[in-house]
This record gives C-alpha cells, structure tokens and sequence, in this order.
C-alpha cells in the first residue's frame, strides 16, 4: 500500500484524507497554514440548514489530525515533485515556527504576553493579533506559531517575552526551515479559494465607506469568535443596525473582472440576511440581484423562507452608486426601480457585497510546481468536466473544493471524496 | 449595431440607469429600457422619440456595466437612424453651432490673431484650437474667454520652446454623436488632408472633444496625438501654493472616453495646487449637463446644479479642462451666484509660471 499526498487542509483535503485513511491508506495532508481547517473554519453558519460551520468541522479536524494513518503537516508547502502516477515524489518544505510543537500545550500565556500586534488576516483584517498567534480558537493543531515577519526577537533580536514566560520551555528562536520528501502514488490538490477585494469598484466605495463590508467581512462579523463577538456593529458609534442591504454579483459576472458566477453567493447573502434578524429580530434586508440563483436542493425553498420569516425584500437591480452620509455613515443606494422606470433610494446602515471567489492566492505557484494546467480563469483545469471532473491534466494528480472552480461546501466533499476514490486506486494498485 | 455595441450582453441588471445623470432627474430615460426595448427589434417609439437625444454619451452607464455594452456606440447608431426618420432632437442656442460645423465643413475660418501668443504656420507641431473663436464670441456674455485659452496654450508651448501652427475648425465631434455622418464624414476628411498638407508631426489640443475625435474616430490618423495636459505633464514646472481651495471636473471625454485622469492632476500638483476631490471624481465624475450642443433643458441644468453643488462644498476653484464644459458651468453661475470660480488649467497654468 502506498501514500497519498493531500494538499490543502480546508473541508475538501480533511474529506479526502478521511476517506483514504478509512480504507487503510497512509496520507500526508500539506497545509501551509498553521491550522488545518481552510475557509470552512472562519464561516459561521452553513447554508442551508444554518448549521454552524465550525461545529461540524472541528469534528473532522481532530479527527483527521489524530488518525494514526493521516500525518498533517502544517505551516508547509510544496516545493517540488518528480515522478509520475504511482510513483512521486513530493519535495515539502516545513517552515520554522520557532515553537517546539511536542512541548506546546496551546495555554496561550506567550499570546497575552507578546507585545506585537498586527492585522488578523483570519477575522478578515477587522482586528489584530499577535506576533505568536493561534489562528483562531478551534486552531488543529493548537500549537503556537511565531510569526517571523513581525516578532521583534526574529527581526531585531529584542523582548524575548514569550520564552521567557512559556512554562513548557517550548520557544526556540534558533529553529529553521527544513525539507522533506513524500513518496506518493496521488496527489490531491486541494488548495482552496481567496475572495476579491471590491475597492476598484468606485461606485461602492469599499474602503472608504466604513460601512461597506464584503461577504467575508460579514462572517467574521456575525461570527461569536469574530472580533465583535458576534454583534453587528456600525461606524460611527457602534450602533446596531435595522437595515442591511446586500448587493449581489460585485465583480463577478463582469467582462472587466471575474467573469463567471461565483455561484454561492446568492445563498450566502440569504444565509447572512437570516442571521442578522435571528440576532435582531426587527432588523430588515434587501438582497439587490441580478438574477437569483438558487439551484441546488431546497434552495430555492430556503430563498422563499428568508422573505416570509426573515425580513428579507429582493430587489431586482444592480445598484449604480453608493452614497455615505458624513455625519451618520449611513449609506443610500440608488438603483432603477423598473417598475416604476424611475431611479429610487434606499438608506441602510451597512451594506454587505456579494464579492466572487478567486482562486487562491498560490493557485499558479502550486500549478507550476507540480505541472498542472490552469483555466482561463486561473482555476485549475480537469480533463474533461463531465466524464473526469476530479482528473487534472497531469495523470494521477486530482482536484477537489474552490481551486478548481467556486462551489460550496457540499459540493466540495462529494468532489474531495470523488477525487479520494481516484486516488485509492493509485494507492492500492 | 446591436452586435457591435455588445447590447446581447445585457443581463438587465439595471445598474446603467441607476447611475445615470439623466435617468436620476429625468426620470423617463433610461439605458437599460432603450437596449431591452432595441433587443426585440428597435421599433418606432424609440425612433421618433425625444428619448434618444436625451443621452450625454458622459460614458458612466459603460463605466460600471458589468456586461460592457458600449452604450456610447450604441446611441450613436440610433440617433443616424432617428436622423434618417427626420427625428434630429432640439439643438441648444437654435442650432446656431450645427450651422457654423456646416460652414467650417465649406470653408476656412480666417485665423484670429492671438494676442501675446508667437505662432508659425510652417512649424511641425500644431495646435489644433478647434471652435474656440466662435465659442468665445457666443459665451463672452457668461464670461468664457475662448481666445484666452487659445492664447495660453500657445504661450504656454512658447515657453517650452514650441512656436506652433495654429488651426482653427469643427473635429466633427458633434456631428458624430449627433447621428450626421455625412457631415462628420465631410469635415474628417478636410481634417485629414489639412493635416497631411500641413506635414505635421505633432497636434496638441485644449479641447478634450477634438482629442477624442482625432484619437478615436479618425482611424487614419498618424500624427502624434496629444491633450495640453499630458504635454504641459511632461515639462519642467514648479508654483507656489496659495490659500484658495481648488478641485478638478474631468471632462468625460478626456476621463472616461480616452483614461485621462493623471495628467492635469500632475500638473496641478507641481504648480503648488493641491487637488480636494469632489463627491464624483476620477471614473465616477458626473457630466457638465450637456452634450453635442444637444437637448438642455432645466433638466440639464440639474445636472450642472449637482455638480457645481458638489464642488462648491468643496473649493474656492473649480478647474476644468474642457472649453464646453467650462461653458456650461459659467451659463449656470451667470443667473445663479455661487461662490465659486471656473477656470481652465491652461488658464491656472500660464497664471502660475508665465
């Protein structure tokens, strides 16, 4: 029996290591974060049943990383590959956290202590975190990581604070980077997605106006682990709000930038409308759309569902402009009222921008590195979508989730398990 | 033209009409309606209507549509159709401007003398002033000094070392977009064989509309195409700041028909002004009001109150670099005081380091 090498520990690498595993195959699972857990983990709620995300992910990650056949290397990334279909071999490198993970117990003393603070890309930016940081509570492995870029003992060889208080003796400043080879008879990718950032969107202001937030922005907002704890709060005064308006397709669906649909983002909008009235329950939202795309099973119920029990009002209309009132930052959006043929106006105290999702950030880098062709989109191509949807065009390497193409999280898991089902064969062959 | 102006594309999103200046006080006129109502089969209504006069071809609708549909090219194509059906929308100032294209179309304008300004008419860069002269002696009432602008550009080129060849006439610009191809047709091809005659190898413009018309819809144009702001953007410069506030309107034509948006900004900078941007700037800067010399009615004139509201709460000056929306500002603030100035930045420019 021979290895599989998963890469990318969101939903889609944790179900397919899962699967391998279950059938007696030995996995890698290279993650370049610090956790495993992907997207999945920073979402709150899951559509749509409103599950809460991270209650039925965190399940998996325990047990994915505690499977005596599934060894997760975190904080990693691959590097190189040679070989071919039963045979890689996968070159990874294991960045230097400068914790000594087998002494760590994850008490979080270092995090209180260290005096570095710098924005928390895992709740969207919206708060900080430290320099020694876990990424977020549900962290798998909880293990502390230093953040070489910013601790000042790695940049400037001062404080010195979190050793000096680890009870566990477990900082060690002079740890390195070091590379390890895989041998694998598959490989799944399964690196995940990023979001667009909306700011060339002028008409809407994302990032001038306060009030302006992405989809992502939201989850962490509504999120009890977000930086708000949860509560919806507006600028100026942190004041709650009673109306929120969701804008559809910003910035996909377009020629000038992403030009497919990003295909969650109707339900996740409707999702987001929900549970802001279940936490307020006389707070009302718009959902201005182009077309409501809310295909897959009880969808369509659960749209219906948001307009009788949710406050929730669809407008048919892209919103031309947005505009911020100075003093109270509430926003009001202009857009063609077609029954009427005339352009009306509508004040709310936050908007929320349905932005698409892209794939992730190293999607090409990995691409290159392993020999695999891209979409035009800057997805990662299949042999064919219909009659092989999981097979890259290079033999015995497998997609599954986002890097491929947007898709939510069901659709992740049947594409992970698929991909797991190819790769099994490689494996036991 | 459907084909050609991308109306297939259109996934009736709306998002045209609710940015558009004209749909916002006009309420009737709307993109989106006339591209859905042209998909079924562009019927009479549209033809013979007022509507189809009413578009400031300002260029936002295409700016922020996701599909790009030209709806730019696309109103051009429907006004030489309405044109043909007798349908030629009500031109401002009785159409006295169409008369003067269909003159300067026949003959040539006898060149006005410039008052400090030093030209040569063998040189090889031009400076193509378009119907400043005409402009300046119709406007002299609302305070547009049209020759003044002319003067400055030369003295301005003067000071650079640049004694140009100077060109007064219609670009066809409004021609254009008011559907009349056979006179845009017409003065094209005198443009193009002035310029030939000329053996220039450089024109400079102050009018966005003529660059615009040079630069796109003249396609065999070889010449080295340039607004006074990009050239004025290249040359050594410095000023002093003063205590007056100052914002910047970008004509349409020179923002979101050719991405000119930097240059006067540059120039302005190292002149010592420092640029306070309006609500609507950059891509999103609303239109003066009027276009082509077409359809201004006190609808337009909402237009032009927004956009001097807005610069008014922002500045002491409002620069423009374009001679007709200049126009439009100052015919406002002739009947309505305000506590603003318009200036051209050629005009700011000479001011500041001649």
């Amino acid at each position: 029996m021979k290895n599989v090498v998963v890469i990318g520990g969101g939903v889609a690498g944790i179900q397919a290591s899962l699967d391998l595993a279950e059938r007696g195959i030995h996995v890698y699972l290279v993650e370049k974060e610090p956790s495993i857990g992907g997207r999945m983990a920073l979402l709150d709620k899951t559509m749509s049943t409103n599950d809460c995300s991270i209650c039925i992910l965190a399940p998996k990650m325990n047990d994915c990383f505690s499977h005596p056949n599934i060894e997760v290397l975190e904080y990693s990334e691959v590097v190189g590959l040679t070989g071919e279909a039963g045979d890689f071999t996968v070159k990874v490198r294991r960045k230097a956290k400068y914790v000594d993970a087998s002494k760590c117990t994850g008490c979080g003393d270092c995090m209180e202590k260290c005096p570095t603070e710098i924005p928390n890309e895992y709740n969207s930016n919206l708060n900080k975190r430290k320099a020694i940081y876990l990424p977020f509570p549900q962290a798998v492995p909880r293990k502390a990581t230093i953040d070489e870029e910013y601790c000042l003992k790695l940049t400037k060889n001062r404080c010195g604070l979190c050793q000096k208080i680890c009870k566990a003796e477990a900082i060690d400043y002079t740890q390195k980077d070091t590379m390890v080879e895989l041998s694998a008879a598959a490989i799944i990718v399964a690196v995940g997605l990023s979001v667009y950032d909306p700011r060339d969107l002028h008409e809407y202001g994302y990032g001038k106006y306060e009030n302006v937030r992405t989809w992502m922005e939201y989850e962490r907002l509504i999120n009890a682990a977000g930086p708000t704890h949860g509560h919806l709060k507006c600028a100026p005064d942190g004041r709650r709000p009673k109306k929120i308006a969701f804008i559809q397709c910003v910035g996909s669906r377009d020629v000038k930038r992403c030009r497919w649909c990003s295909s969650v983002c109707c339900m996740v909008s409707i999702k987001s409308a929900m549970l802001a009235n279940e936490h307020y329950n006389d707070l009302e939202s718009y959902i201005f759309y182009s077309d409501l795309r809310v295909f897959s099973k009880r969808f369509y119920e659960y749209s219906k569902r948001g307009e009788k029990d949710y406050r929730i009002t669809y407008i048919h209309a892209r919103p031309g402009e947005i505009a911020e009132d100075k003093r109270t930052k509430n926003l009001t959006l202009y857009y063609e009222n077609e029954d009427e043929g005339k352009v009306d106006a509508l004040e709310v105290e936050m908007v929320v921008l349905a932005t698409p999702i892209l794939p992730a950030e190293d999607t090409v880098r990995i691409a290159e590195t392993l020999g695999l062709e891209v979409d035009d989109d800057g997805f990662l191509k299949t042999v064919d979508y219909l009659q092989y949807p999981v097979e890259t065009s290079k033999p015995g390497v497998y997609v599954a989730g986002c890097c491929e193409r947007p898709k939510d999280i069901t659709e992740s898991v049947i594409q992970a398990s698929a991909a797991a089902a190819k790769a099994a064969v490689l494996a036991e062959g | 033209m459907i084909k050609k102006s991308r109306a297939y594309y259109c996934v009736e999103c709306r998002k045209c009409s609710s940015i558009c200046p004209v749909t916002r006080v006009y309420g009737k006129f709307s993109p989106a309606s006339i591209v859905e109502r042209s998909l079924v089969g562009i019927d009479d209504e549209v033809l013979e209507s007022n509507e189809v006069w009413k578009c400031l071809s300002c260029g936002l609708c295409h700016e922020v549509c996701p599909s790009g549909v030209d709806f730019l090219s696309f109103t051009r194509e429907v006004r030489m159709l309405a044109r043909e059906r007798g349908n030629t929308g009500i031109p401002t100032h009785e159409g006295v401007f169409e008369s003067i294209e269909h003159l300067m179309a026949e003959g040539e304008v006898a060149p006005p003398s410039l008052e400090h300004g030093k030209t040569d008419e063998d040189a090889d860069t031009l400076y193509f002033a378009g119907c400043l002269p005409f402009f300046d002696t119709m406007f002299r009432e609302v305070g547009f000094n049209g020759m003044k602008i002319a003067d400055d550009v030369v003295r301005l080129l003067n000071h650079y070392g640049i004694t140009p060849a100077v060109h007064y006439g219609c670009c066809g610009h409004d021609a254009l977009w008011n559907g009349d191809m056979k006179l845009f047709e017409k003065l094209r091809k005198k443009n193009v064989a002035m310029v030939k005659e000329r053996g220039v190898k450089k024109i400079i413009f102050s009018c966005p509309e003529c660059y615009r018309t040079f630069k796109m819809d003249y396609p065999e144009m070889n010449a080295e195409l340039l607004h006074i702001s990009e050239f004025l953007a290249e040359q050594k410069m410095e000023g002093e700041a003063d205590d007056r506030e100052y914002t910047y309107h970008d004509p349409c034509r020179l923002g979101r028909h050719l991405g000119i948006y930097d240059a006067p900004r540059e120039v302005l900078g190292r002149i010592g002004v420092e640029v306070r941007e309006m609500e609507h700037h950059h891509e999103l800067a609303v239109c003066c009001g009027t276009a082509a010399w077409m359809s201004c009615d006190w609808k337009s004139e909402e237009i032009r109150k927004e956009r001097l509201d807005e610069a008014e709460k922002t500045a002491d000056i409002l620069i423009t670099a374009c001679p007709k929306c200049q126009i439009h500002f100052k015919c406002t603030l002739s009947h309505e005081k305000r506590d603003l100035e318009v200036k051209d930045l050629v005009e700011l420019v000479a001011e500041r380091i001649l």
